[in-house]
């Protein structure tokens, strides 16, 4: 069932790794104008061993809290990976079911319909900054924030917590955060055996594009060249399912019409399929 | 509040009785110590009221267990903000249910 | 010159194992004449030839008999010919699989044959059965007009005047009367095969539009001639190809005050809204709605009075629209009027294809709007490509020699917060940095002088997604978006109420925005660099990005609930 709100004024809270100073990175309450400094844009969390981690290739991954706590932290120092890929700042979409409030640190507990995680936040209650946090109970906040373990603990050390004034917000995280988890699986099944010849200057029928859409033109036409023959043409969906590159539909459309335009490409049983203009026909 | 509440819709009831699952949905009827919502699937529901369980906006999110006749005693709730779009959300419905290991 | 018509249905009969309903088929050559690889190991002794033909409905695949092959050599039979078959056999018959090589012998002259020289390309709404080839330009002939003049000046009888919606493969005699629209460049190529021009012109009358290609000696005999806006007589004898490319809803005409018909998808619904009439101080119900089609085009149409509060349709409706009023306010836009009128789901195949196309590719695709953010009058902002940061790295973006523009929904995770905003000239349009002198701000550029500048945002923001993290640079209108008051009264704060300054920046991040950029190669002290600029910035509308997602997942992995 669920807990009447506690309002714990101990100091009871957990020594947090003695950090005082305030979150980088994270626009830490009261802490001025110390949005973590450093051309380039300083972006790290407050420990040293984080700042080694390869800013370069962080994200931020939408999730769901259980895919949180089923984070395997045998080992408990980062990285974490979520269906192997490395994770670390995270959105979740959850209500405040218990909030827990001490001098430098709040600590809430959220849910979110697939669990229940402890986040910390660094909170000053000295600081006037405090006073214009706004996380009501028993309602639905955003929060972003890096995953922690501490003492075979996961949590979430907040960046931000933010209410949730469009609950349509909730929809859309939670489609986010499917689309998150089948996003690397969408990516490979796109990139099939692409069968297209990236070696088109063999081909000295092959058109000749100057500027930025030449890239995908190019691909089209050697991927209609090369593609398996058949009697019907190139059909479009194939063209982009195999290409190898994550291309759209009116994209290629768009470079087919050049393509027709100037004679290389044309349509065979219908306008979704193609042959190059020296291409060959079902071998036998 | 650890184990999961799956996000349903009315015509997902069935499935989950005797479970505690979350449903949302607009307000149809008050009925005294219940409320019928018309749930993302436009079909209705009766949800059965409570003193943590009560219905203040047009739009709420219902946590509650299902019973054998398909109404949801309801043990707590969340208003939703006035544009809640239901068509929208019964796309994570579906969505949800269809990717469980992500939810429950 | 009579007219041919094709056995349609034959193919099917083919295929279905009831030739004998068709002794003496009339096909048509739709594709190029191959010669048969020799296999080494066979005894094929001849050159065998084999194409593809087409009834008018379905294709299949054809080998000449080895007697027709003089006639294939000296071209006498060639593409596009249309052939009587006297005598043919038909092996292997397997219903709908275009694989199975039918093999049909060819014995006797063919009765009809279309002199090679005299066609025009064209390209026009692809009527619902018909499966054409787009021809690739002849290199040996000239094809294209044959006889275009001004109007009205003629000689003669007056043609018979062809509506261009009804210009068909079938009549290889036409004549169209109508306005020439849009004339290309001409476009020359070369590859092993020979070389050659051409170009493209645009017609319009009332019933449709029409696109006419022109090659080699019609480059010469009419490109020059040809002057937009000007009406012209159009003949031709013969019609080949349907490559659809053009809708009604894509206006290309500065037609202000013209009525259409339009048929589209309703790809969104606005809320019921009120206004009150300038004219008559009236209240005035109204509803947008968004329709698009195939063409990859949405326009905004504005529903009235009644149909704007009847409107109940859900689903995303394909609506056949009569007689809509072509607006140009913000962009270009369509409006009904009152005699206009609306039917949902008209039970005509184009209303089935365009509702199969929506379900299949078309609603989780990306439209050009012809709605402007910027006030009408200006060019309309076209929609660009969604990427997600791992996308924008792999695929390069802004590398190229022209500038890339997409779309990206992400989340602001760090506002570079030295130097956020510089002052600015105050006077309209200048924007130019401003020096500070003696307590004053002298601009340059104005050659004057300000007791106070403008400050305009420029600042660097790190956003964020679920693939990786990138630096984008804004501007004003961006920053204000992100910060979420001016520049002036960030700066005011900045000076006065330092703690006020931190808690608006504190707040501003982590919010997510769908952007629009610009991609673009920079060169600064011989390093060459992407930048990256937000060119806009607007919060995420949850229930439109809700729709696409679910779309997004429903298309890799069906969503089912048991």
């Amino acid at each position: 069932m669920y807990n009447q709100p506690g309002q714990n004024q101990g100091y009871n809270y957990n020594a947090y790794g003695g950090h005082q100073q305030s979150m980088q990175g994270g626009m830490a309450y009261g802490a001025g104008d110390n949005y973590g400094s450093g051309s380039g844009g300083g972006f790290t969390a407050s420990s040293q061993e984080d700042k080694k981690e390869s800013f370069s290739q962080q994200t931020l991954r939408p999730a769901s809290i259980k895919q949180l706590l089923e984070i395997n932290t045998d080992n408990p120092e980062p990285p974490y990976t979520i269906n192997g890929e490395e994770i670390k700042q995270v959105t979740v979409v959850a209500v405040v079911r218990d909030i827990n409030v001490q001098t430098t640190m709040t600590q809430y507990t959220v849910e979110d319909g697939t669990g229940a995680i402890e986040v910390k936040m660094w909170i000053d209650q000295n600081s006037p900054a405090a006073s214009e946090l706004n996380v009501p109970l028993l309602s639905y906040v955003k929060i972003t924030g890096d995953f922690r373990v501490y003492s075979d603990k996961k949590h979430i050390l907040a960046h931000s917590i933010k209410p949730v004034t469009d609950h349509n917000e909730l929809t859309y995280h939670g489609l986010d955060v499917i689309y998150a988890s089948l996003y690397k699986d969408m990516k490979n099944s796109r990139s099939g055996e692409g069968s297209y010849s990236a070696h088109s200057a063999a081909n000295t029928a092959a058109p000749q594009y100057k500027g930025n859409e030449s890239d995908n033109i190019r691909r089209v036409y050697d991927y209609i060249s090369n593609a398996p023959n058949s009697l019907e043409g190139v059909f479009i969906n194939d063209i982009q399912k195999n290409i190898g590159i994550t291309i759209s539909l009116e994209q290629i459309r768009s470079a087919v019409n050049l393509l027709i335009d100037d004679g290389f490409v044309y349509t065979v049983m219908d306008e979704d399929h193609f042959f190059t203009t020296n291409a060959g026909y079902p071998s036998y | 509040m650890e184990k999961p509440t799956p996000r349903i819709n009315s015509s997902l009831l069935p499935k989950y009785v005797d479970t505690t699952v979350r449903i949302v949905g607009k307000v149809q009827e008050h009925r005294g110590t219940s409320v019928i919502l018309q749930a993302s699937d436009k079909k209705p529901v009766t949800v059965e009221l409570s003193p943590d369980c009560q219905i203040a906006s047009e739009y709420v999110e219902i946590i509650g267990k299902v019973q054998n006749d398909l109404k949801v005693s309801g043990y707590s709730s969340i208003p939703l903000s006035e544009n809640f779009d239901l068509d929208a959300y019964n796309g994570l419905v579906l969505a949800s249910n269809s990717n469980p290991t992500i939810f429950t | 010159m009579s007219n041919f018509q094709l056995s349609e249905g034959a193919i099917h009969a083919f295929e279905t194992n009831n030739s004998a309903q068709f002794p003496t088929p009339i096909l048509q050559i739709v594709t190029q004449i191959k010669e048969i690889p020799s296999n080494n190991n066979s005894a094929q002794k001849q050159t065998r030839y084999r194409c593809v033909v087409s009834d008018g409905s379905g294709i299949i695949n054809v080998f000449f008999a080895t007697q027709l092959n003089p006639l294939i050599e000296s071209s006498q039979i060639d593409r596009f010919s249309v052939l009587k078959i006297n005598q043919y056999q038909n092996q292997n018959q397997k219903p709908s699989n275009f694989n199975a090589p039918s093999n049909m012998n060819n014995q006797q002259q063919p009765v009809q044959q279309l002199p090679k020289n005299d066609y025009a390309s064209v390209q026009k709404q692809k009527p619902p059965q018909a499966q054409f080839n787009n021809p690739p330009p002849k290199y040996n002939s000239g094809g294209g007009f044959t006889n275009v003049s001004s109007a009205p000046v003629h000689s003669g009888p007056a043609p018979t005047i062809f509506q261009i919606k009804n210009v068909n493969p079938y009549q290889n005699k036409w004549t169209i009367k109508a306005r020439l629209t849009q004339k290309s460049d001409i476009k020359t190529w070369s590859n092993q095969r020979g070389t050659g021009r051409l170009f493209n012109a645009n017609f319009i009358d009332e019933s449709g539009e029409i696109r006419v290609t022109g090659f080699n000696d019609q480059v010469d005999q009419f490109y020059a001639m040809l002057e937009v806006g000007k009406v012209y007589y159009l003949s031709s004898a013969r019609v080949n190809l349907a490559n659809s490319k053009f809708n009604k809803t894509k206006n290309e005409y500065d037609a202000k005050d013209d009525f259409v018909d339009v048929l589209g998808v309703v790809t969104e619904v606005s809320d019921l809204t009120e206004i009150r009439t300038k004219a008559t101080n009236k209240v005035l119900s109204k509803r947008d709605l968004t329709i698009a089609d195939d063409s990859m085009y949405s326009i905004r149409l504005t529903l009235w009075g009644a149909d704007a509060e009847n409107f109940g349709y859900s689903d995303n409706p394909v609506i056949a629209f009569q007689s809509v009023k072509v607006g140009d306010y913000g962009g270009r836009t369509l409006s009904m009027m009152f005699n206009s009128s609306m039917l949902a789901n008209p039970d005509i195949p184009e209303a089935f294809r365009l509702r199969s196309w929506y379900d299949s590719t078309g609603k989780s695709a990306s439209f050009n709007s012809f709605a402007s953010m910027a006030p009408s009058g200006t060019t309309s902002q076209v929609e660009t490509a969604v990427k997600n940061i791992d996308e924008i790295k792999e695929e390069a973006l802004g590398m190229g020699d022209k500038p890339d523009y997409y779309t990206l929904n992400a989340t602001v995770v760090y506002i570079r917060n030295e130097n956020m905003t510089y002052p600015a000239c105050p006077s309209e349009n200048c924007n130019k940095k401003v020096i500070q002198e003696d307590g004053q701000w002298r601009c340059e550029n104005c050659q004057r002088t300000y007791p106070n500048p403008d400050y305009r945002y420029i600042f660097s923001v790190n956003v964020s997604d679920h693939t990786g993290n990138m630096w984008v640079q804004c501007f004003n209108d961006t920053g204000k978006e992100i910060v979420g008051i001016s520049a002036n009264e960030l700066m005011d704060f900045f000076e006065n109420d330092k703690e006020k300054f931190d808690s608006i920046l504190l707040k501003a991040n982590f919010n997510k925005f769908q952007f629009r950029c610009r991609a673009k190669n920079e060169t600064y002290n011989d390093n060459t660099r992407v930048k990256h600029v937000a060119v806009s910035a607007h919060p995420i509308n949850f229930v439109t990005e809700s729709k696409k997602l679910y779309n997004l997942i429903d298309g890799f992995k069906k969503i089912s609930v048991q």
